[in-house]
C-alpha cells in the first residue's frame, strides 16, 4: 500500500515537474515574412495604367518596376542581431510577380525586435561569385534582363515606363554597381534599416510576424536629387546612377506590422 | 588563403599531367614555371582536356549566333593569335561593326579583367557577351542551348567533360572558358633566349630588348608583356570613354587596358579601336604622336614637360625587331586550338 502510494507520488511530482519544464521552454523561432508593397507616392503602383507626378511635376507612367533585396538582419532591442542565412537571403521583387513580393524567414529566433536592415542590390562578394552559386534569383541566365553583361553585375533597381502624357516619351532607370573586382568600380550599394512601427515587437513560434513594407516607385527620381525625367530619361550606369540610388535608398518604409 | 589556393592549382596541375599520361604528346593546359599565378578559378572549374575539346568545338560553332553565320573564330583567327585581320573594329551578324578592336586571346588566364574596359572580372561570365550583342551574334543563351540539345555530337561531348550529357549554361561557360585558357603562349624565340638559349636573339634584338626595358616595359611589364592596368596612351580621343564607362570614376576617362605585347607582329590592327596596322605607326605614335587631350595622360608619357618618348628611328627599328621575336609559331599553328 505504502509502495503504491509512493509510486503514485512519485509519478505527480514527476508529471508536475515535466509540465514546469514544458512551460519554462523558451519559445522557439517563429516566421517572419515581409511584404513589399508597391506604390506610387500615397497610391498603388499600377503597371501602364496609371499616371503619377513625380516632385518635379512630370507625369510618370510605370511599365516595370523591379529590383533587388538582400542581406537580412533582424535587429533586437538589446542590439544584438538575427542574421538571415547567405543561402537563403537574395530576393527579386517585381511588380509584375505578385509572388515575389512577400518573402519570408522561417526560423527567426524568439525575442523583442526593434528593426530590421538589408541591402538593395546584390553585395559584391556575391557579385563575384562563380556561376554556380549563382542560382534562384541570382540565375544570369534566367533573370538576364537583371544582369549587365558588359559590366558584370546585377542591377540592383529597374524600373522603365513612360512620361508626359502628349508624347509618350519613355524613361529607363537601370542602377547597378557593386565596387568591382580587382580594380575600383562605382559602388551604388544602398543599406537600409527600417524602425518597426510599435517597437520592440515580440517575435517568436507563437508571434508569427508579417511586416508590410510600402515602397515608393516615385522615390527612385524624388530625394536628394529631385530628376527631372524629360531632361535624364535614361540612366543605366554613367554618373546619375549614384544619385538615383541615394534617392531610392528612401523608399522603403514600414506601414504596419500584423501578428498571424 | 593565397597560398593554399596556389597550392591547390599546383596540385590540380599534378593531377592534370597524371591523366594525360596515355597521351604524352598533349599535356593540356601547363602552367609555366615562369608566369606568375594563375587567376582563373580552376577550383571551381578544373582543367580537363576533355573540356577543352567542348569548348574548341563550340567556339567554331556558328550556331552561337543569331543566323548560324558568326563563331567566335570568326573574329578570332589561330593565324593571327586569335585577333581579327584587317578588322579596325568587331564585325559581326548582317555585317554590323562593333566600336572596338577584337583582341588577341591567349594567356587569358593571367588576365584579371576582360574587355578593353575591363568590365569582366571573370572568364566564365566573358562568353555571353559577343553572343548576346546585337552587332556580334545577336542570339540568347538559352537558345543556344535549344540549339545544342538537337546536335548528339555535343551530347556526347558535354557527357566526356562533364560526366553526364546535361546540357546548361554553366557547363557551356566553363567549357569554353577551358579552351580559352589552354591557348598559352610561352614558346617564341624570346622565351627561348630567356630559357638560357643566347644564341635564340641576334645582336639587333637584343639591342631592341635594352631599349624595350627601358621605353616600354613599364607598362607592357613582365612575361606576360602587360601590368593589365587602363592607361590613356595619348591617342587623339573619340566618344570612347574607356575604363570610365565601367567605373564612373572621372579619372578613369579614356584609358583602355594595357593589352600584352606577345605575337603582337600578328595581331594588328592595333589599339583599342584599331587605328594603327602597323609596329612602325605604333612606335610613331609613342615617339612623336602622343597628345595631351584630358587630363588622364598618363604620366609616363609626359615626363620633363615632353610628350611621349623619344626614341631614334634606329631606336624604333631595333624595339620592333625585338618585338617580332615574341611572336609564338607554335602556337599560331597548333592543332589543338584549330578547327576541327
Amino acid at each position: 500500500m505504502k509502495k503504491t502510494h509512493l509510486f503514485l507520488l512519485s509519478i505527480a511530482i514527476l508529471s508536475f515537474i515535466t509540465s514546469c519544464k514544458k512551460e519554462e521552454t523558451p519559445e522557439g523561432p517563429g516566421m517572419v515574412a515581409i511584404e513589399f508593397d508597391n506604390r506610387a507616392g500615397s497610391a498603388d503602383l499600377e503597371l501602364n495604367t496609371t499616371w503619377y507626378k513625380n516632385a518635379n511635376n512630370d507625369s510618370m507612367n510605370f511599365s516595370l518596376f523591379k529590383y533587388y533585396v538582400s542581406n537580412f538582419v533582424f535587429t533586437k532591442e538589446d542590439g544584438s542581431n538575427y542574421v538571415v542565412p547567405k543561402d537563403e537571403c537574395y530576393f527579386l521583387i517585381d511588380e509584375a510577380n505578385v509572388a515575389s513580393q512577400e518573402v519570408e524567414f522561417e526560423n527567426v529566433p524568439a525575442g523583442k525586435y526593434v528593426s530590421v536592415t538589408f541591402t538593395i542590390g546584390v553585395d559584391s562578394l556575391k557579385s563575384t561569385a562563380p556561376q554556380s552559386e549563382r542560382t534562384g534569383v541570382l540565375d544570369i541566365t534566367a533573370n538576364a534582363d537583371m544582369y549587365w553583361t558588359w559590366n558584370s553585375g546585377y542591377i540592383f533597381v529597374k524600373t522603365e515606363g513612360t512620361f508626359s502624357q502628349a508624347t509618350g516619351h519613355d524613361f529607363m532607370y537601370h542602377i547597378g554597381g557593386f565596387g568591382g573586382y580587382s580594380s575600383a568600380t562605382v559602388n551604388n550599394l544602398k543599406t537600409v534599416t527600417m524602425v518597426l512601427p510599435g517597437a520592440p515587437l515580440n517575435f517568436g513560434s507563437n508571434n508569427h510576424k508579417h511586416i508590410h513594407t510600402y515602397v515608393d516607385a516615385l522615390k527612385v527620381v524624388n530625394g536628394t536629387t529631385n530628376i527631372s525625367v524629360p531632361t535624364t530619361p535614361v540612366v543605366m550606369g554613367g554618373p546619375d546612377a549614384p544619385k538615383i540610388a541615394e534617392n531610392y535608398k528612401s523608399m522603403f518604409v514600414v506601414d504596419h506590422v500584423e501578428s498571424e | 588563403m593565397k597560398k593554399i589556393y596556389y597550392l591547390l592549382c599546383v596540385l590540380l596541375l599534378v593531377q592534370c599531367s597524371k591523366n594525360e599520361d596515355n597521351n604524352p604528346t598533349d599535356k593540356g593546359f601547363v602552367i609555366p614555371d615562369n608566369f606568375p599565378a594563375v587567376k582563373y578559378n580552376l577550383i571551381e572549374n578544373p582543367y580537363s582536356n576533355e573540356k577543352r575539346e567542348l569548348g574548341r568545338k563550340l567556339f567554331y560553332d556558328a550556331r552561337l549566333s543569331r543566323d548560324n553565320t558568326v563563331s567566335c573564330g570568326s573574329c578570332h583567327q589561330q593565324v593571327v593569335a586569335f585577333a581579327h585581320a584587317g578588322h579596325r573594329v568587331s564585325h559581326g551578324i548582317d555585317n554590323k561593326l562593333g566600336t572596338r578592336n577584337a583582341p588577341a586571346l591567349f594567356n587569358l588566364a593571367w588576365n584579371p579583367l576582360f574587355f578593353w574596359d575591363g568590365g569582366v572580372g571573370d572568364l566564365d561570365l566573358f562568353h555571353i557577351n559577343p553572343i548576346q550583342n546585337p552587332v556580334e551574334m545577336d542570339e540568347t543563351i538559352p537558345n543556344v542551348i535549344t540549339k545544342l540539345k538537337t546536335d548528339n555530337n555535343y551530347t556526347d561531348l558535354f557527357k566526356k567533360a562533364f560526366g553526364s550529357s546535361d546540357i546548361t549554361p554553366l557547363r557551356f561557360n566553363q567549357a569554353l572558358s577551358a579552351f580559352m585558357i589552354s591557348i598559352v603562349s610561352n614558346q617564341s624565340r624570346y622565351d627561348d633566349y630567356i630559357a638560357g638559349n643566347t644564341a635564340a636573339l641576334n645582336t639587333s634584338e637584343k639591342e631592341g630588348l635594352q631599349l624595350f626595358n627601358q621605353k616600354c616595359a613599364n607598362c607592357h611589364a613582365g612575361i606576360l608583356f602587360s601590368d593589365f592596368s587602363f592607361r590613356n596612351n595619348g591617342l587623339t580621343t573619340g566618344a570612347d570613354l574607356g575604363r570610365f564607362r565601367v567605373s564612373v570614376i572621372t579619372t578613369d576617362s579614356f584609358k583602355f587596358k594595357v593589352p600584352s605585347l606577345r605575337n603582337v607582329e600578328k595581331s594588328g590592327p592595333y589599339m583599342h579601336d584599331g587605328r594603327f596596322t602597323t609596329l612602325e605607326e605604333i612606335l610613331d605614335h609613342y615617339a612623336t604622336g602622343v597628345v595631351k587631350t584630358n587630363t588622364t595622360l598618363d604620366t609616363i608619357l609626359q615626363q620633363d614637360g615632353t610628350l611621349g618618348i623619344p626614341m631614334t628611328n634606329e631606336e624604333k627599328n631595333k624595339i620592333i625587331l625585338f618585338l617580332k621575336t615574341l611572336t609564338d609559331t607554335k602556337m599560331l599553328s597548333d592543332t589543338r586550338f584549330s578547327e576541327q
